[in-house]
């Protein structure tokens, strides 16, 4: 009799344990499923597009990365494109999404006073990042290049451009201008909460069923780790960092991310991280801001309006724009 | 004068309220998580699953979690779950080790059995709180001390339950002799 | 009348103490990379990371050798001019990417609880 009302207690027990894990079991699943995401291989990187569990997903994401295959095979620099085009020719009509980003180029261009360039094409072919490591090109080499990359000797005049002895290279500018697009096309698809991730390169956009997206931003120096999570106002988030793209040559490191007046990898700064109302902004004030350096280029995105950043430098000390905490604020702990 | 039954029934029912009062008083003890619970009420549970039987034991875990949560008000709030998941895994436990025909063969001693329900306890409100609280591996990285926390706090009931255990034992065999010589 | 402490507690109180000491590894599954995202021109797919293993994904330029090894992964060859992802080394955290642009093949890290990272993080600028 003891033992099967003891029997009776246990399982009892054990049934309501089970039944009280597994409800919070669904619960947890069901936030797990709230979440969708696609990735492609586009602009030479992984990006990806996060939205609540909508009906359909598929096909808005789908055309979200129609918009940015487009843009790529508009503005790769690979054979074929419309840009390898126009530099192999010296300038013609503009389709009006290259006129868009070349206007936009032009702009920030002016506005950085030559510290973002979309004339840094031959600059960047005498680098030649995308090759295995080599030895760095000599001074004589770089400021005969440096005379055929002066962005102001680019005229555009309505939709036709004329290049003269420079180069376009869109690679500041073209992944935040897609990243606009595609998200972009988000919305006229009717949906208003999403993370469009170019590689690092973000739209951010409404939340996740009423909670602030969480975004992490990744430690310049160690990339394994997480300098800070946050939970951006809508916008654009994009970080342009020394160790995107780079090569070792006698323990030197030589990165991507080239001063246009000097023809050298910008020095004295590790990451920028800008937050804009859009990604075409956000992408060229962050390469600005890096070629400018830690003082200059904080007081540059200061100086800017709807733009905060923070940028870290080679010593590793983090400095940000005054609204930078407000606009990009750290996420909410969990509870 | 009251019958064994009865002095039984009011037993439970203090059992139950000291329980609710540890379980209450122990929020005020700093735990290495503020959700997590030590159980010192455990001993209550215990030293009734001794004296008496799974059913009494089960009634002084449900008072020590049910009136323990409204004391403090946090009836059915997360931290709630986890203390009700973690007594009902110790209560079944320490039940297993005390009442089970198997149990006979192993001769642990209060605090044996005491520690093994604040394991269960510990381990349970982890799982729960992995679960609830949507969580990643930090919560495990917190094992170690919780566990240790756990352990201390079990061998601590499981001599607060030997006690109690003895206490009220050679009372009821005082309270029953003494009304046998009355009948 | 039950003793209030036996030799035997001291094995109890012995196995508890293992027991948490050891829980972390046997439960740290959530948050912890458990697949590789595949993306590449041919679209995307997810494999586990569990078990040693190596393989190939093709990309336009030829084939990207992967190795899987101990929960982390790198790549053994790639046809790219600058093997950038070879020199990029092993990945083991959630979130984390190798690319390999020219041959339009990226793996990402992670894990089945969360979308992308062990942080509970839904996107990373980097």
């Amino acid at each position: 009799m003891k033992n099967l009302r003891f029997h009776i207690v246990a399982i009892t027990m054990a049934v309501t344990l089970a039944a009280v894990i597994m409800h919070y079991g669904e619960k947890n699943k069901g936030y797990e499923q709230r979440v969708f995401s696609l990735s492609r291989m586009l602009m030479d990187t992984m990006v990806s597009i996060t939205v609540p569990d909508i009906p359909e997903p598929e096909e808005a994401i789908n055309r979200a990365f129609a918009e940015i295959e487009r843009v790529d095979k508009l503005m790769a620099r690979k054979e074929g494109t419309p840009l390898w085009t126009l530099n192999r020719n010296g300038g013609g009509k503009l389709d009006p999404d290259l006129a868009a980003v070349v206007v936009k180029a032009l702009e920030w261009a002016d506005r950085s006073q030559g510290s973002f360039s979309p004339a840094t094409a031959r600059l960047n072919d005498l680098w030649g990042f995308k090759e295995a490591a080599h030895a760095p090109p000599d001074g004589s080499a770089i400021s005969e290049v440096l005379a055929q990359s002066d962005w102001k000797e680019m005229t555009l005049e309505g939709d036709h451009l004329t290049l003269g002895v420079t180069a376009l290279d869109l690679g500041g500018i073209a992944k935040g201008y897609a990243v606009d697009l595609a998200a972009a096309s988000l919305v006229n698809q009717g949906v208003s909460d999403f993370i469009v991730d170019a590689g690092g390169d973000l739209f951010v956009s409404g939340s996740k069923i009423g909670v602030p997206w969480r975004v992490g931003i990744r430690d310049p120096v160690d990339g394994s780790k997480l300098m800070m999570i946050v939970s951006p106002q809508e916008g654009a988030l994009v970080t342009s960092g020394d160790y995107e793209r780079y090569f070792d040559w006698e323990g030197v490191r030589y990165h991507h991310i080239l001063n246009p007046d000097t023809g050298m990898p910008a020095r004295g700064v590790t990451s920028v991280t800008v937050w804009a109302t859009t990604a075409t902004d956000a992408d060229a004030a962050a390469t600005a801001a890096f070629v400018k350096g830690v003082a200059d280029g904080v007081s540059f995105l200061e100086e800017l309006e709807n733009t905060e950043g923070m940028i870290v430098g080679s010593d590793g000390v983090v400095t940000k724009t005054t609204g930078f905490d407000i606009y990009v604020p750290e996420a909410r702990k969990k509870q | 004068m009251p019958t064994p039954d009865e002095s039984r029934t009011a037993r439970v029912g203090l059992f139950m309220a000291l329980a609710a009062f540890l379980q209450a008083a122990e929020t005020l003890f700093p735990t290495p998580v503020p959700w997590f619970r030590l159980g010192l009420g455990n001993a209550l549970v215990l030293a009734a699953l001794y004296l008496w039987d799974v059913r009494e034991g089960v009634w002084v875990a449900i008072g020590k979690v049910l009136v323990g949560a409204l004391v403090t008000g946090r009836l059915l709030s997360p931290g709630f779950f986890l203390a009700a998941g973690g007594t009902a895994a110790s209560t079944a436990v320490m039940a297993l080790l005390l009442h089970h025909h198997l149990a006979g063969k192993l001769p642990l001693g209060f605090v044996g059995v005491s520690v093994a329900g604040a394991a269960a306890h510990a381990f349970t409100q982890l799982l729960l709180a992995q679960i609830v609280f949507i969580k990643t591996p930090a919560i495990w990285s917190l094992a170690p001390v919780v566990g240790s926390a756990a352990v201390i706090s079990g061998i601590i009931t499981g001599l607060g339950a030997a006690y109690l255990s003895k206490v009220v034992s050679s009372t009821s065999t005082n309270l029953s002799s003494e009304s046998n010589a009355r009948l | 009348m039950r003793r209030s402490f036996s030799p035997l507690d001291l094995v109890v109180i012995g196995l508890a103490l293992a027991a948490f000491v050891f829980l972390p590894s046997f439960f740290r599954g959530e948050g912890v990379a458990d697949r590789i995202r595949i993306v590449s021109a041919e679209g995307e797919r997810i494999v586990p990371l569990a078990g040693d293993r190596e393989f190939s994904q093709k990309g336009p330029l030829g084939e990207t050798v992967v190795e899987v090894r101990g929960g982390q992964i790198r790549i053994l060859s790639s046809p790219c001019p600058s093997k950038l992802c070879i020199r990029m080394g092993s990945i083991s955290d959630t979130g984390s990417t190798i690319i390999c642009a020219p041959n339009r093949v990226a793996l990402r890290l992670e894990s089945g609880r969360t979308t992308s990272g062990g942080e509970d993080v839904d996107a990373y600028s980097r």
